[in-house]
């Protein structure tokens, strides 16, 4: 036990939390936005790591490194993405890639609506940084603090299981005080209403959800000719997931974002759509002028349809993800979403690349490439 | 992966002499308890959000006890409006004396922010007779001059306002982070000599025991330069100083931070009672997960779910 002894003065030491211009310390840093600076030089640098560090881990990722090829080398030295390996989503669905690192992963699936489940290995680390992503996305966008309460149109973690997209959103609990309107598999669209209703003059509503139960709220309280007015309450609406099995019934996003308004009293440029799919580990939220802004840390480019070549700003074609925040399985995906990605500066102030998303791939001849990809895959498990 | 769900916490309701109350939860350790450890809720914060922190002092052996302060957000008596660096103090003294008056050892304080300033004073100030003082004081990201903190905090520089004589009615209200608090806070944090870093240094100077400030570099409402001023007068007893690189007073879900931190405050309270050093657990993702929803939960039940102290605890 420490015991009282001759003088002394105070002893000072510092200490670093994570490696100096890690990617983990651009996930979790809050102090300063790092939308408004050219990150261009660190996400290579970050890419080049975490290539090396799946390449060391990962069968699957070797095995199509080798098919094209590829060196950590060359793409420090040429900066050239075009050449780093991808796994297609069809990949992930047939196959669980992991990258074997220390402790238990959470396997997290798909919702699967068009057939087969993806599965995707997380460990603590992983499921960390995605929350991390999601925090930081939060503090530059969506003025981010504690005291907000959160109104999920979706099952609390318990029900949530492994079902990517239910448990991420059911992650908001971890945030904010935290009500759930899915229980059983039932929106309980009557209680959600209630609650918002109750909301005190301080409370600061964040409502989370795909954008077919959102829609059905607002339809529900359209139905009663009920009208609230939440733009007080510093409110904000997020979305995620797409439509998927309420597409029949979609809305365009101008009329999304006038319903709210005129039914929650919520302003459209409040309503803000996520993007994230269970290969990727990070959000891209939207600004205020609800364009997506790629994370610092995260790139995606633009692939031919024919033969995956790059395409270039403003060009239609599939979307890839090189996201160096996994670190339990390899986040290097093209996915089945085609859409584009601009580099000028977006209206709202914010450099760095805006990503939209046009449709899904659903074409045997757009499916092309991502199958020829499977087939390294596929060798991997004989 | 372990899970939070069954861990056996206790609530108990202290009352002050005025009937008031202030709502504690214990939660033992999982394995040998060292010693308790009080944690005095930072400025705006309650019981669970001190969750993680908690579970991982727990899986190290430290028992712990949360309150949430009266006159402040949370299940204790009375409105953050009339939020007093006073009342803080005397809440913390009534938590320390009720859990010391329990304990065969001596507890340490852990206080946070704001929290760790009335910490400071309570430690410097010593219990009642016969109760002994804190094994040791740990200071996590700690406000040692309230005028700078709170001025900062209030983005109108209230406390400034007050002394200089620019705001005079102690019943008007600012905002300070969203909460609206009387300028009485003002007025008598002036009166009882909370202001500044002098009083800091000289209440930290008297403190017997150990003391560790852990701070951050990039802290916006502490300046570090701050906190080694105000540890800087010699003790006999040891007094350090960690400063976080590359980190703001904005610690709330950052993972590397919060375990680097819980490193070093189990370390450093095991060397406080004599305990060996070394490993510390951490709460892996879903514990954290578990038993940050499990407290928000009980929280908004008022703790209905969780059995009152006893003393088999």
């Amino acid at each position: 036990m420490s015991t009282a002894a001759e003088p002394r003065t105070v002893q000072v030491q510092r200490v670093r939390p994570s490696p100096p211009g890690s990617v983990e310390e651009a996930i979790y840093s809050t102090s300063e936005s790092l939308y408004r600076s050219d990150c261009a030089a660190s996400r290579l640098r970050w890419t080049v790591d975490a290539a090396a560090w799946h390449l060391d881990r990962s069968a699957a990722f070797q095995r199509i490194a080798r098919a094209r090829s590829f060196r950590v080398e060359d793409l420090a030295e040429s900066g050239d993405y075009s050449s780093v390996p991808l796994l297609s989503t069809g990949t992930f669905k047939k196959t669980i890639i992991p990258s074997s690192t220390d402790g238990g992963v959470k396997y997290c699936r798909s919702s699967g609506t068009t057939g087969t489940q993806s599965v995707v290995p997380r460990d603590n680390e992983t499921l960390e940084r995605y929350v991390g992503s999601i925090v930081h996305g939060l503090h530059e966008f969506v003025d981010f603090h504690q005291d907000r309460k959160a109104f999920v149109l979706g099952p609390p973690t318990e029900e949530a299981g492994d079902l990517w997209f239910a448990y991420s959103i059911s992650l908001a609990e971890v945030l904010h005080d935290t009500e759930y309107f899915v229980h059983g598999d039932v929106f309980e669209v009557d209680r959600l209403i209630d609650a918002l209703s109750a909301l005190g003059r301080y409370e600061c509503p964040v409502i989370v959800g795909p954008p077919g139960l959102l829609l059905d709220l607002l339809q529900s309280m359209e139905d009663r000719k009920m009208k609230l007015e939440l733009g007080a309450n510093d409110p904000y609406v997020l979305t995620a997931g797409g439509w998927k099995r309420a597409q029949g019934r979609a809305v365009s996003r101008a009329e999304l974002n006038s319903v709210a308004e005129a039914t929650l009293g919520v302003p459209g440029e409040r309503v803000r759509d996520l993007l994230n799919m269970v290969e990727l580990n990070s959000v891209i939220f939207e600004c205020e002028r609800q364009r997506k802004h790629v994370p610092p840390w995260l790139t995606v480019t633009v692939r031919s349809p024919r033969d995956l070549s790059l395409a270039g700003p403003g060009e239609t074609g599939i979307l890839a993800f090189i996201d160096p925040s996994a670190v339990s399985y390899p986040a290097f995906v093209l996915s089945d979403d085609l859409g584009k990605v601009y580099e000028n500066p977006c209206p709202c102030g914010r450099s760095g690349r805006v990503v939209e998303l046009t449709r899904r791939l659903n074409r045997v001849e757009e499916r092309g490439c991502a199958l020829k990809m499977d087939r390294y895959s596929a060798r991997d498990q004989k | 992966m372990t899970t939070a769900l069954d861990v056996k916490y206790s609530k108990w309701n202290l009352k002050s002499g005025n009937g008031e109350l202030i709502a504690l939860i214990t939660s033992p350790a999982e394995r040998v308890v060292e010693n308790t450890v009080i944690i005095p809720p930072g400025y705006g914060h309650q019981i669970y959000h001190y969750a993680s922190l908690s579970r991982g002092l727990n899986l190290s052996g430290f028992r712990t006890v949360r309150f949430d302060f009266k006159n402040h957000v949370g299940r204790s008596t009375g409105e953050i409006r009339y939020l007093t660096m006073d009342s803080m103090a005397e809440d913390i003294e009534a938590a320390y004396s009720a859990v010391a008056a329990r304990d065969d050892v001596p507890p340490l304080l852990l206080g946070v922010s704001l929290a760790a300033r009335a910490a400071v004073r309570c430690a410097a100030d010593g219990p009642g007779a016969g109760t002994p003082g804190p094994a040791g004081l740990v200071l996590l990201l700690p406000t040692v001059d309230v005028q700078y903190t709170v001025d900062q905090a209030s983005e109108v520089g209230i406390v400034s306002q007050w002394v200089n004589g620019e705001a005079t009615d102690p019943h008007s209200t600012c905002k300070v982070v969203r909460h609206d608090v009387e300028l009485e806070f003002c007025r008598s944090a002036m009166a009882g000599g909370w202001l500044g870093t002098d009083s800091t240094r000289a209440e930290i100077a008297r403190t017997a025991c150990p003391v560790v400030a852990i701070c951050a570099e990039q802290d916006d409402w502490v300046r570090p330069a701050d906190v080694e001023s105000a540890m800087e007068a010699k003790s006999s007893w040891s007094r350090e100083v960690v400063v976080i690189e590359a980190t703001s007073h904005d610690v709330f879900y950052n993972p590397p931070v919060a375990r680097l931190m819980l490193e070093m405050i189990v370390n450093r309270m095991r060397a406080m009672t004599g305990a060996p050093t070394g490993e510390v657990r951490h709460p892996e993702f879903d514990d954290v997960v578990q038993t940050v929803e499990t407290e928000r939960r009980w929280a908004h039940q008022d703790y209905a779910d969780v059995p009152g102290y006893t003393a088999a605890d």
